[in-house]
């Protein structure tokens, strides 16, 4: 994994590319937050004259939301770049053989083309950790928020780089592989907009009866809709997020809480148990991560070995016994301390 | 004999077409083996078998007794490949590349600085050492990739058409670094189309047609049977058949055949040809038995041959 890892960041870190990818970054989100500090700063002095009334939200907050979602923006087409082309790539220059040909494990080529993927992208989520710590400073962000902003960027990271990787591991060309990851994460992204619709259908409005229960005019959603509304805005990190935020503002738990306790939702006195919609987002992104890597790992090494603690034999061998019979072998030995000769 | 690679009625099969069929290859130890045949014969599906990155529809190939189904690890360990068409990464140094190889094949951070100085020096590119793979000309691309498959010290390389591609003055080099390998103990096993750059190289052949290893031996034993400095045509007014049983209990005649369908009874007239082998200096023995059996000859006539005229044809005439 380490001889992988090793060459593709060496390559990757040559020449300009690398830091104007990064210099281009750091000035859009420079610029953004200037952008969001102008406006809000407007805002806070001219209230909106269709604003509900309350304080507006905190410039702290505003900034953080900001740049943690522009982030997201500029990561999810990232991510895919550095990885759809790690494996397909290597198969349309014709160098992917020659690495078959060594005793390399699938798990060490594929986890090392990942490494190699995520650590830049994740060098670009540590290097606008500044702009989010000076949002923390102009107040009204708990620092909660600002872990939980930083986790849902990274799990997002994770799951576009794996996906990419995936991808990259079936399919021939790089174009291919790309194509699909675009696809895979614009449906994560643009996704969210959809669940966001039909939760919201499932949420507030009573016209699909078979999601409320009781009379009309005391309907109260099913439980399971709810649940159901939470995988939903949990698939995005859009919504999962956003959610989130807006229970941390109102006061809920960080992990889970009660949703409509004491609202008198008729039959649901209590309301709903609600785990936080970042936790379940997590679960299934990581899931999802480990199951395509587990994949990926299996489409670079098809061939795996038929029999390998009662190996064939040539016929000389066996039955002139020249040499003489290899010893028998111990069958715990893990692959790589098998390597080496009998 | 000890033999490194041993093969027993291996088969690939794509669809319907069958590349590689039943083929018993045995290499020995420590001699340089040259596959020959036409484009599509299975030399590169029975390599790709051999550095286990094809799986065989059936039959066995073993590496120094380790299967290539069963201990793919332990094979891969024994063999450097390089294949017939191969791409090096960008942006890494000559090396990088090198070094990057040693990690894949686990050889300890210690000797890799010393390994990567030795072989690059084995092949000649010592002083490209910290020039960028991608600047290198195409005979040196190829020279590196020899070297890559040294990093681990495996006992057999497996190079299918090492010299395609390559100007004259560097496949006279290459074919001198294939022999000084194979005095370092390396076994080889090297593919081509040309017959007559293997024989130069080569202690071993093996002919390969649609699939089908036609034969293999001793260079010294193929010449013989193959490599025909002579080859005789001739015509006879009638008794064909006799003159064929005369030609083929001569020593040091091969090959001898009719040419188009093989004539019925001993009286029509017929056309033959055979080759001489360099056993028999003066063909004029043979007319003298010929002529001594009681077979007119009506014609007889050295045609110049050498070693491709007589691969076409032994490829051809074993063909169905
Ligand atoms: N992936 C594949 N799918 C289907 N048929 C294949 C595949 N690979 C090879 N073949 C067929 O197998 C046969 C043997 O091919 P192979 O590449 O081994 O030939 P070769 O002897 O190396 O030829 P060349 O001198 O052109 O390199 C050919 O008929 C080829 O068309
Ligand atoms: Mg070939």
């Amino acid at each position: 994994m380490q001889a992988i890892a090793t060459k593709e960041l060496r390559s990757r870190m040559r020449g300009g590319r690398a830091f104007g990818v990064l210099t281009v970054y750091l000035l859009l989100l420079s610029c953004l937050v200037v952008v969001i500090y102008g406006f809000t700063a407007r805002t806070i002095a001219n209230p909106n004259p269709f604003d509900a009334g309350g304080p507006p939200p905190p410039l702290g907050k505003i900034l953080f939301y900001g740049v943690t979602l522009v982030e997201l923006l500029l990561i999810a087409p990232l991510a895919p770049s550095f990885t759809a082309g790690a494996i397909a790539g290597e198969r349309e220059r014709q160098t992917f053989d020659l690495v078959m040909t060594t005793p390399i494990r699938g798990r060490d080529f594929v986890l090392g083309k990942l490494a190699s993927g995520i650590s830049y992208v994740l060098l670009l989520i540590f290097v606008a950790l500044p702009v989010q710590v000076l949002a923390l400073l102009f107040g009204g962000l708990t620092l909660t928020e600002l872990l939980l902003g930083f986790w849902t960027l990274i799990v997002a990271t994770v799951f576009y780089a794996s996906v990419s990787l995936f991808f990259s591991s079936v399919m021939k060309t790089t174009t291919t592989a790309s194509l699909f990851s675009y696809i895979v994460v614009a449906m994560s992204l643009i996704g969210a907009l959809f669940v966001a619709l039909i939760s919201s259908i499932i949420g507030i409005g009573g016209p699909l009866g078979i999601f409320f229960e009781g009379p009309p005019d005391q309907a109260a959603p099913k439980t399971w809709a709810v649940y159901l509304a939470l995988l939903l805005v949990s698939l995005s990190p859009l919504t999962a997020g956003g959610l989130t935020a807006v229970a941390l503002n109102t006061g809920e738990g960080t992990f889970w809480f009660r949703l409509g306790e004491g609202e008198g939702i008729p039959g649901h006195p209590n309301g709903y148990f609600i785990v936080s919609p970042w936790l379940v987002y997590s679960v299934i992104y990581l899931g999802l991560s480990a199951l395509v890597i587990f994949l990926s790992m299996r489409y670079v090494r098809p061939t795996t070995a038929r029999n390998p603690n009662n190996p064939s034999r040539p016929p000389v061998l066996r039955e002139e016994g020249l040499p003489p019979p290899p010893p028998p072998r111990r069958v715990d030995l893990p692959p790589s301390a098998a390597q080496e000769g009998t | 004999m000890d033999a490194l690679v041993q093969t027993q009625a291996l088969t690939k099969r794509y669809d319907n077409l069958v590349a590689l069929d039943s083929m018993n290859l045995s290499v020995e130890r420590n001699s340089i083996f040259g596959f020959v045949g036409p484009n599509g014969a299975g030399k590169t599906t029975s390599i790709r078998i051999i550095c286990t990155l094809l799986q065989p529809s059936s039959g066995e190939a073993w590496i120094d007794g380790h299967s290539v189904r069963d201990e793919p690890d332990r094979v891969r360990n024994r063999i450097g490949y390089m294949p017939d068409f191969f791409g090096v990464y960008e942006d890494m140094k000559v090396w990088e590349y090198m070094d990057f190889f040693a990690r894949c094949y686990d050889v300890p951070a210690s000797k890799r600085p010393g390994l990567t100085d030795e072989l690059l020096e084995l092949v000649d590119l010592g002083e490209k050492k910290n020039a960028y793979v991608e600047s290198l000309s195409r005979g040196m691309k190829q020279r590196l990739c020899l070297a890559r498959t040294l990093v681990h010290d495996p006992a057999l390389l497996v190079l299918d058409e090492p010299a395609s591609g390559l100007d004259p003055r560097a496949r006279v080099e290459m074919r001198e670094l294939l022999k000084e390998l194979r005095t370092m103990g390396k076994t080889i096993i090297l593919s081509s189309h040309i017959l007559a750059e293997l024989a130069d190289v080569c202690t071993h052949i093996g002919i390969i047609e649609r699939g089908r290893l036609l034969a293999s031996g001793r260079v010294e034993e193929m010449i013989g049977r193959l490599s025909v400095r002579k080859r005789v045509r001739m015509r006879v007014s009638s008794k064909p058949l006799t003159a064929h049983r005369v030609l083929s209990g001569f020593p040091g005649v091969v090959d001898a055949s009719f040419e188009g369908s093989a004539p019925e009874t001993d009286e029509q007239p017929a056309a033959l040809a055979f080759g001489l082998t360099e056993e028999v200096q003066d063909e004029s023995a043979v007319l003298t038995q010929l002529v001594s059996s009681g077979v007119p000859v009506r014609a007889f006539a050295e045609e110049s041959g050498d070693l491709e005229d007589v691969f076409l044809q032994i490829t051809k005439g074993q063909v169905q």
